[in-house]
């Protein structure tokens, strides 16, 4: 069939009849593309349209039918939407700008656009999805604030052609293609068998005794699931998890509600920081409290404010989520789902994909141990990173 | 005729709001105390003490602009912004800890004397509330978007051993009694004074309270605004430099909200919204209550889904007595 359109450009010289030709050809291409290229993009080459270029040229159609038929590299914008103004979020910047930058080696036409509003916002959100959409992005890749407001507007982007993943956040319940993430339960249960190996080492292991957990909000699912998935290894092992507290994000509110709960329970052993800042307050408020070593401190994500009281002694362990391949997986599957497809791309990219759609991009137990080997391998892959490990 | 006076005085007295206030405090600490005696407990008394000097300061500067006839939504990303700024000026420029303060208020109080004039320039001939509202919103808008840009959302952490002073200045006590909230008594002293012994405290009553009359009398109202406004921005810097103080950093999303707290705790606390009318002490109470609702769900351990809930029922009850009393007060 291929030689047969082959010899059927040579014949024709008019345009419209190159055209249509070539369109056959197209077709020919992208179902043997489809199958051929898997395994082969980062290499960029065995995209449909580039190879319709490709024949067209060995057939020296004038240039100017080139053109017309197959631009070199079709230009494609993709979205990346966070939640707020946080170190969290510039990671998750630098690892999509990266994988713009390497589609861009590979000679595609990628415009990586990362967009945050100042904080939690959910109208905010619903704006720029809904700007993304009337732009004719490519892909979105979003990390809801509030998984059920998203909904319609993902909904609106799939009707619209745009492939939509969540990405940091879940939002189960809509139509998104797929969710890269921590496993924000498994991240929680983590998080909870490093809080009793902390009471074991410090000496504090006693069934009955008291856990506080500190939280930025009760709303937000992806803190719901830490909560969860800590309570499900901390309560069977014995111990009781008292009601969160909770500071809207606010970092001073966070030690201010820090101080009345150790001032509340004399007898608390553990502390769980489900946020950034809270790890840091419940530290500050124990050095304050004067109870360095008589309460155990595990806390999420790892940054200055995070690794200082665990230089210090006074955190135990961290609970670092990989956020920065959020964002260069997010973009780069993404790019895929535009090139291959929608279902070539999952299949591809996700493990048991169509059954399971969540590529969990796991956590790292960040300890006084272990600071050095997790800070050589985070600034091995160009991560920012404000601490050192002395 | 004189007993009358007298029984007329003591009715006066307990239709102020400060004795509603001081009467529902006292209630609702003796309720958590019962349920939960670790909230008398000194470490916990300290720890409320503390915070009602750290909000405290932004309260009282919320009144100023109040008293004023303005308002002040700037408030809480002045906190963020000064909190930044000090924080800035020691760990990445090296000054002294109390040069850095002084700067950190200097450009507080030229926020502050911006915002006085910009109302003087469109009030009158437009009520005075309308540029206050949009001139202190802008400000908070472009503050918090200054600090998140600058910083882009990272904390400037301070190294701890190197200014003992400002540490104590945050987390110090002097006799049991937490530095923040003596500094807030330091400044409810000065701000009494202010207010009822000096000529400017006279004519912020009265610009607050007519604007026209004050114009007519002759008052310099543009000074008066520049004034209060400069008071509001000053003290929310305050509020910044003891939580930069207590968390050793400065972190660029502290305070949203915090401009919408002060309104209320000083709201509550007896200040008109519509300005003229109100007393620094009333203030403090506002705050006081404010802070053990808020103290006492923490130690009783309620469900965060509630804490919401009752913080407003108990809001709504205070403030409706307080309107009931002060309504019959005035017929």
């Amino acid at each position: 069939m291929k030689s047969r359109d082959k010899g059927a450009v040579r014949r024709s010289l008019s345009r419209r009849e190159a055209l249509s030709t070539a369109a056959k050809v197209a077709t020919g291409v992208v179902v043997a593309g489809v199958v051929a290229g898997i395994g082969g993009y980062l290499a960029g080459t065995s995209t449909a349209p580039q190879i319709v270029r490709t024949e067209v040229r060995t057939s020296l159609v004038p240039t100017t039918v080139t053109r017309t038929v197959g631009p070199a590299v079709k230009p494609m914008k993709i979205g990346v939407i966070g939640k707020s103004v946080h170190p969290y979020w510039s990671v998750v910047d630098k690892g999509s700008a990266k994988a713009g930058e390497e589609l861009k080696g590979t000679g595609l036409d990628v415009t990586v656009t990362f967009w945050v509003p100042t904080k939690e916002d959910v109208p905010a959100q619903l704006r720029t999805m809904d700007n993304y959409i009337s732009e004719g992005y490519a892909g979105i890749a979003v990390a809801p604030s509030d998984p059920d407001a998203i909904k319609p507007a993902i909904k609106r982007a799939l009707d619209a052609g745009i492939s939509v993943i969540t990405i940091d956040t879940d939002a189960p319940a809509s139509d998104r293609l797929a969710y890269l993430g921590t496993d924000n339960y498994m991240a929680g249960r983590a998080a909870g068998e490093a809080m009793l190996e902390a009471l074991k080492t410090m000496g504090l292991a006693k069934p009955g005794g008291k856990i506080a957990m500190g939280t930025g909000s009760i709303t937000a699912r992806n803190s719901l699931e830490r909560m969860q998935g800590f309570k499900d290894v901390v309560e069977p092992a014995g111990y009781k998890v008292l009601e969160p507290v909770v500071d809207n994000e606010d970092a001073a509110k966070a030690l201010e509600l820090a101080s009345a709960t150790l001032a509340a329970n004399p007898d608390l052993v553990g502390a769980f920081g489900v946020y950034a800042y809270n790890g840091p307050a419940w530290a500050r408020a124990v050095e304050e409290a004067g109870k360095v070593g008589k309460i155990a401190i595990v806390e999420f994500d790892a940054t200055k404010e995070n690794i200082e009281p665990i230089k210090a002694g006074v955190v135990y362990a961290t609970v670092a989520q990989r956020q920065y391949f959020m964002g260069y997986y997010g973009v780069k599957l993404l790019a895929l789902m535009n090139m291959w497809g929608r279902e070539s791309a999952l299949r591809f990219f996700i493990p048991r994909y169509p059954a399971n759609r969540i590529f969990d991009t796991g956590v790292d137990i960040v300890k006084k141990a272990n600071l050095r080997d997790y800070y050589d391998e985070v600034v091995g892959r160009g991560e920012p990173v404000d601490w050192t490990p002395e | 005729m004189k007993k009358n006076i007298f029984a007329n005085n003591l009715t006066q007295l307990a239709l102020r709001p400060e004795v509603t206030l001081i009467i529902a405090t006292a209630l609702i600490a003796t309720f958590f105390t019962q349920v939960a005696p670790q909230f008398s407990s000194v470490s916990n008394l300290q720890n409320i003490g503390r915070w009602i000097g750290t909000y405290g300061f932004m309260t009282m500067g919320a009144m100023f602009a109040l008293l004023g006839g303005g308002i002040d939504l700037s408030i809480g990303s002045v906190v963020a912004f000064s909190s930044l700024i000090l924080a800035h000026s020691i760990e990445n420029m090296g000054l002294d800890w109390l040069t850095a303060i002084f700067i950190t208020l200097l450009i507080a109080a030229s926020i502050g004397a911006l915002h006085g004039l910009f109302v003087s320039r469109f009030s009158p001939p437009l009520p005075q509330i309308v540029p206050a509202f949009l001139i202190t919103l802008i400000t908070q808008l472009s503050l918090r978007g200054v600090s998140q840009f600058w910083t882009k959302g990272y904390p400037i952490v301070l190294t701890k051993a190197q200014i003992p002073e400002l540490i104590f200045l945050g987390n110090g006590n002097i006799a049991g009694v937490p530095v923040p909230l003596l500094l807030t008594l330091i400044v409810l002293t000065m701000s009494l004074v202010i207010l009822n012994f000096s000529v400017i405290g006279r004519h912020i009553y009265a610009v607050g309270g007519n604007l026209e009359a004050a114009i007519v009398t002759g008052i310099k109202v543009r000074r008066v605004r520049v004034f209060c406004y400069s008071m509001s921005s000053i003290l929310a810097a305050m509020t910044g430099i003891i939580i930069t103080a207590r968390l050793s950093s400065a972190y660029p999303g502290i305070g949203v909200g915090y401009e919408l707290q002060a309104i209320t705790a000083s709201v509550l606390g007896g200040v008109s919204l519509v300005g003229g009318e109100g007393l620094p002490f009333g203030v403090i109470l506002g705050v006081t209550l404010m802070t053990v609702i808020e103290n006492g769900l923490v130690v009783m351990n309620v469900s965060p889904y509630l804490h919401l809930i009752i913080i407003g029922l108990l809001l709504a009850i205070a403030v409706s007595i307080d309107f009931l009393k002060r309504g019959r007060a005035r017929r």
